[in-house]
């Protein structure tokens, strides 16, 4: 039998893996406590935030012992053995998982232009830009224009890091990769600004209308899948010390760098139609 | 399962011989037949939680009065059944069915990814949790749709905001079952297995996988929306500052016409696989069924506006939304008439699985009949919301889903277990579950017709009779459901082994395959040469051509 697995290998992945992994399971568990204790404090129960703390803390711990354990995969110790299936796998996986957030973005966009031409029907205007005060505002400005500059040039920084993986320079790859990061981390830090400075300075909150509703719901569940990539490419980055990724083996890295492009599609759009109301 | 295991061929991945399972190895396991199996186990409890919430409803119906619950318990009997029936029993079901047998279909050791599988079964768990604690905490008021705004104006509901949450987790788990489908069935095929040497049912999960990551994000937004208005004061849908509950009906049914179709792919699938085995007959329009299945998934995601004819949308949306809608008709018919043709001069043999799938044919056709005159603009803005929609529903998603997964039960129980269900005591099941469906949900159409609205606990005396004689159908119903239960019990204390292809069929999971299954299910990755449902030709068309060619 082990003639022919090896021999199928092609058709065979996984067999390697053994068929138990407590990190679903505990993941889980962690979650549903945390939804639960979030309940409680609904409730104002005295526990609630206590156990929404510890289910949260189970979560992270067994999600960051996944990322780990696929990270000591990716290096080889854990099986001593690699997938040769596995780059075709990931990079069908990334697909549909782009097809699906398209269509979950799909969703808030048609919720947007739904309530645009509502608006236009049913009270003239074009869109509520008002704030608190009813002064119109406008939202692009100085913190969008650096927000599209750092994303734009993250994304075309992962690809030269892939390019300069493949062709072995390890230290530019990695170079490349932590300049991506960082610009990742600083497009975070700008949208979080940016809300600080339209909440507080501007009075244009979530609750003005629906266009604020609409907008600060599109640009945190933007956000949101920034972060996301922040911390995959990081945990690709803390991983490359350990020469988890080769030449050979750069498919976690391509398959996380589809994605960010991916991420930095949505925001163009965002800003065209969003920021700039160019559709 | 390995306990059970006839041959022992997986003892490598455990490192030893006398391998005894751990609680851990059912907790912690990656194994698409064990992760089928829990699934299929828990969504099997939902169902009879599910059917006990029926039959309260019907006992409330049985008398014109309301004298058995209060309204606000009544609500949240309607929204639980629902809920439970669709998103904890027949959506886990189809999962625990496809994880379980499509791999062995196509050959495939395993999932694409078992790990993201693993996740998503038990998030299914967890949100299958948050949703039965409304029992506990108050039970959701606004119904299985949760419209806006019954579902964002009271606010200190909890059971909506559990009803949210728990919806949300689930919605994840099926993302996530759903990308895992897709790209086995894709990248794991054994060498031979080209696309149009797929059985059925392995297209139905392939298509299923594509309706859960389209339609299920559709759902996680407008839940985050709702959650946002309920508790942070934005506004989508209140109409008092600019939103439109419209909306919500149209990002619901965006989702909720495809999970329609969710529901009842697998269903088709499993007819499908069942009715060439107990005819010996190749089924017939192999190529026409796969494609009929595609464009009904296609068709699917441009209906959702056929469920709002009369709820003060645009009206000229409404036009399209009927053809369309009729349209989908055709490849359903298609089906039905391929299947009729698949027994046709067949040599049938009426097993457990045959006679279900044939109740099936019945039922569903009964069902989709209801639709097509439900589709059409004039007789819903008269009939929607009345009981003739629960009526077609229930023809559809129990003559239809529900009667196709007992078919797979009994059908696929061997393989799974090793032992094969009582036929008798399925026999029962079967006169009990078909009778008692037809006198529960034959009445509503007229009663519908007639006029009485869903979703109410007391009515006219005028309905007295026929919501009697549902509510006697109902308890029948109910008492067949327990000859499956009694048959489960019975046959796997009796223990006694059945054939290993106790049914004479010609599938890859059957053929190649112990059952149960070892844990690495073949021995040896199977090289396909041949069609699925080579029943009763001698020399598989194809082959014989191919010798020929070769001279
Ligand atoms: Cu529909």
């Amino acid at each position: 039998m082990a003639d022919s697995n090896s021999h199928n290998s092609s058709v065979t992945p996984y067999t390697h893996l053994g068929h138990t992994n407590p990190w679903p399971f505990t993941a889980s568990v962690g979650l549903m406590v945390a939804v639960f204790g979030l309940l409680l404090v609904a409730l104002k129960s005295p526990v609630g935030w206590m156990l929404t703390i510890i289910g949260a803390g189970v979560f992270l711990i067994a999600v960051f012992s996944w990322v780990t354990m696929l990270v000591r995969e990716d290096i080889g110790e854990a099986t001593g053995l690699t997938n040769p299936e596995f780059p075709s796998i990931g990079r069908w996986m990334v697909g549909f998982l782009i097809l699906s957030e398209t269509f979950l973005f799909g969703a808030l966009f048609a919720t947007y232009f739904y309530l645009r031409n509502h608006d236009q029907v049913y009270t003239g205007s074009l869109l509520h830009f008002y704030n608190l005060e009813g002064k119109v505002f406008e939202i692009w400005g100085l913190f969008p224009i650096l927000n599209t500059i750092f994303l734009v040039s993250s994304s075309v920084t992962v690809h030269f890091a892939e390019e300069a993986l493949r062709h072995g320079k390890e230290k530019l790859f990695q170079i490349l990769l932590a300049i991506t990061v960082v610009l990742g981390v600083l497009f975070v830090g700008g949208q979080v600004y940016e809300y600080y400075n339209f909440a507080v300075n501007e009075h244009f909150t979530p609750q003005v209308s629906t266009f604020a509703g609409t907008f600060y719901t599109l640009t945190t569940l933007h956000g949101s899948h920034v972060l996301a990539g922040v911390i995959v490419l990081t945990s690709l980055l803390v991983g490359s010390f350990y020469k988890s990724l080769s030449p050979k083996r750069h498919i976690a890295l391509s398959v996380a760098s589809i994605y960010w492009h991916f991420v930095d599609v949505i925001w163009i759009l965002l800003v065209a139609i969003i920021y700039l109301r160019y559709i | 399962m390995s306990e059970t295991t006839v041959e022992h061929h997986g003892h490598q991945e455990h490192g030893h011989h006398d391998y005894k399972p751990h609680w851990s190895d059912w907790l912690f396991t990656t194994d698409a037949k064990k992760i089928g199996f829990i699934y299929i186990i828990m969504s099997f409890v939902y169902f009879i939680v599910g059917g006990a919430l029926a039959g309260m409803i019907r006992i409330e119906l049985a008398t014109p009065k309301m004298d058995f619950v209060d309204g606000v318990t009544y609500n949240g009997l309607v929204s639980m059944h629902g809920t439970i029936m669709i998103f904890m029993w027949v959506m886990p079901f189809v999962a625990g069915i496809i994880n379980f047998v499509m791999p062995l279909q196509i050959g495939a050791r395993d999932m694409a990814f078992p790990r993201l599988n693993a996740m998503g079964l038990w998030l299914f768990n967890a949100g299958a949790l948050v949703l039965l604690a409304t029992f506990l905490l108050g039970m959701p008021q606004a119904g299985w749709t949760s419209y806006a705004p019954l579902s964002t104006l009271d606010k200190k509901e909890i059971g909506m905001d559990l009803w949210i949450l728990g919806i949300q987790l689930l919605g994840v788990s099926s993302i996530m079952s759903g990308l895992n489908f897709i790209v086995t069935v894709v990248k794991l095929r054994a060498p031979g297995m080209t696309w149009f040497r797929m059985p059925l049912f392995v297209w139905s999960s392939l298509v299923v996988g594509w309706l859960m990551i389209l339609a299920m994000p559709a759902i996680a937004v407008t839940l985050l929306e709702v959650f946002l208005e309920r508790h942070f004061g934005f506004t989508f849908f209140g109409p008092a500052h600019g939103g439109d509950p419209i909306l919500y009906q149209h990002l619901f049914w965006f989702f909720g016409h495809p999970e329609v179709y969710i529901l009842i792919m697998p269903a088709f699938g499993i007819i499908s696989e069942i009715i060439p085995v107990f005819s010996r007959k190749p089924v017939f329009g192999y190529k026409l069924m796969a494609w009929s299945m595609i464009l009904i998934a296609f068709l699917s995601f441009l209906l959702w506006a056929h469920h709002m004819f009369s709820s003060g949308m645009d009206p000229r949306l409404s036009l399209p939304f009927m053809i369309l809608t009729m349209i989908i008709g055709v490849p359903t018919g298609v089906k039905m008439f391929n299947w009729m043709a698949t027994m046709w001069r067949g040599k049938l043999y009426l097993d457990s699985p045959m006679i279900f799938s044939l109740g099936f044919l019945i039922t569903f056709a009964v069902g989709g009949f209801g639709g097509i005159i439900l589709a059409s603009i004039p007789i819903d803005l008269h009939i929607t919301n009345t009981y003739f929609v629960v009526g077609h529903m229930h023809y559809v998603l129990f003559g239809g889903s529900v009667m196709a997964i007992f078919a797979a039960i009994y059908f696929w129980f061997p393989k799974m277990t090793g032992y094969k269900l009582n036929e008798k005591l399925a026999l029962w099941h079967f006169g009990f579950t078909f009778i008692g469906s037809n006198l529960t949900f034959l009445p509503m159409h007229w009663l519908g017709m007639l006029g009485m609205p869903r979703r109410v606990a007391d009515y006219d005396p005028l309905y007295a009779n026929d919501n009697l004689m549902a509510s006697i159908g109902g308890a029948i119903m109910g008492f067949g459901t327990l000859f499956l239960v009694a048959n489960y019990f019975l046959t796997l204390r009796k223990k006694e082994r059945c054939a290993e292809n106790p049914w004479n069929s010609k599938g890859l999971e059957w053929t190649h395959a112990s059952s149960p299954p070892s844990a690495n299910n073949f021995d040896e990755i199977p090289i396909v040469t041949t069609d699925p449902y080579d029943y009763g030709v001698l020399t598989p068309p194809k082959a014989a051509k191919e010798a020929k060619a070769h001279g």
